[in-house]
């Protein structure tokens, strides 16, 4: 006869195999739509560096030489018309001359807010 | 479920009966089992030691492969015999590493047979005659004569034809006969 012991040892294994099957897998984790589009992406750090190019990006449009932007409402035909809320227009353009500003003005207090 | 109420149920469906979680089955088979699987390995590598460890082995294999088991291919006591036989085999193939023959060890003191048949010297004769097989032979007989297995499952637990085990039985029959011949009397064998 076996020894009390190795019953013991081997109905414990039975035991132990047994549990291990009862163990459920680990559910596959289940992404939402932005956070599979953020992984795409590189997760949060690639997004926060391409917050920061954007917005870089806007604040170098938004401060560019105003003759460039003066010219280029001029080519559009638009340094004709009147505007009083032109507050950001430069020395090179005359009051009445719309400024690239005037056009986004919602993206330069982005800018400035980061 | 007690264990008495699970006498009377086969092996197989102990076995499916585990491998869907039922505790109880399983310790009904081992209490079935593992006496006759030591018995086995122990005449096989004639260390009760390692006998033991080969039937944790074969037992955790059997646990393993429970719910997967495949009803009615095999019965469970040859699928488990076979494992025995080729642990038992890898064991003595590891030993036998730096010996240069196969001439069976000396007889020591240590317990090579079940308690009971130890206290008979009929099988002490045997087991003693059984070690001078060998190993085929000695995986033969046991399987024949001591376990009860017919010779096409002794086919499948040693992976040969069933002519091959008529022919390693026979010879391990003839080289036990002329061992045993000179007490054949004082042990009773009156039959070949």
């Amino acid at each position: 006869m076996p020894t009390g012991d190795l019953m013991q040892r081997i109905i414990a294994e039975a035991d132990a195999q047994g549990a291990q099957r009862l163990v459920p897998a680990a559910p596959a984790v289940k992404r939402g739509l932005f956070a599979t589009a953020l992984a795409a992406l590189g997760g949060w750090v690639s997004v926060a560096g391409l917050a920061t190019a954007t917005v870089a990006g806007i604040g170098i449009g938004v401060t560019s030489p105003a003759t460039v932007g003066t010219l280029g409402l001029s080519a559009l035909g638009l340094s004709a018309y009147s505007a009083s809320a032109s507050t950001q227009a430069t020395s090179a353009a005359s009051d009445t001359t719309y400024g690239e500003t005037d056009y986004a003005t919602g993206f330069y207090d982005l800018a400035v807010e980061g | 479920m007690p264990y008495d109420a699970l006498n009377d149920v086969p092996d197989e469906a102990l076995l499916v009966a585990y491998g869907n979680g039922d505790g109880a089955a399983a310790r009904a088979l081992t209490m079935r089992l593992a006496p006759r699987v030591t018995g086995y390995a122990n005449r096989l590598l004639k260390d009760r030691a390692e006998a033991e460890d080969v039937t944790q082995e074969a037992m955790l294999r059997l646990w393993k492969i429970a719910p997967d088991w495949r009803q009615g291919e095999a019965k469970v006591t040859t699928w488990l015999y076979r494992v025995v036989t080729n642990l038992c085999t890898d064991r003595l193939r590891r030993k036998r590493g730096s010996a240069l023959e196969d001439i069976p060890e000396p007889e020591d003191d240590t317990p090579g047979v079940e308690q009971s048949m130890q206290n008979s010297a009929r099988a002490q004769a045997l087991e003693a005659a059984l070690r001078l097989l060998p190993e085929r032979q000695r995986q033969a007989v046991v399987l024949r004569h001591i376990e009860g297995l017919n010779n096409p499952e002794i086919a499948q637990v040693m992976d040969i034809s069933v002519e091959a085990v008529e022919s390693l039985t026979a010879r391990g029959k003839r080289t036990l006969a002329t061992a045993l011949a000179a007490r054949k009397e004082e042990l009773g064998y009156t039959d070949g």
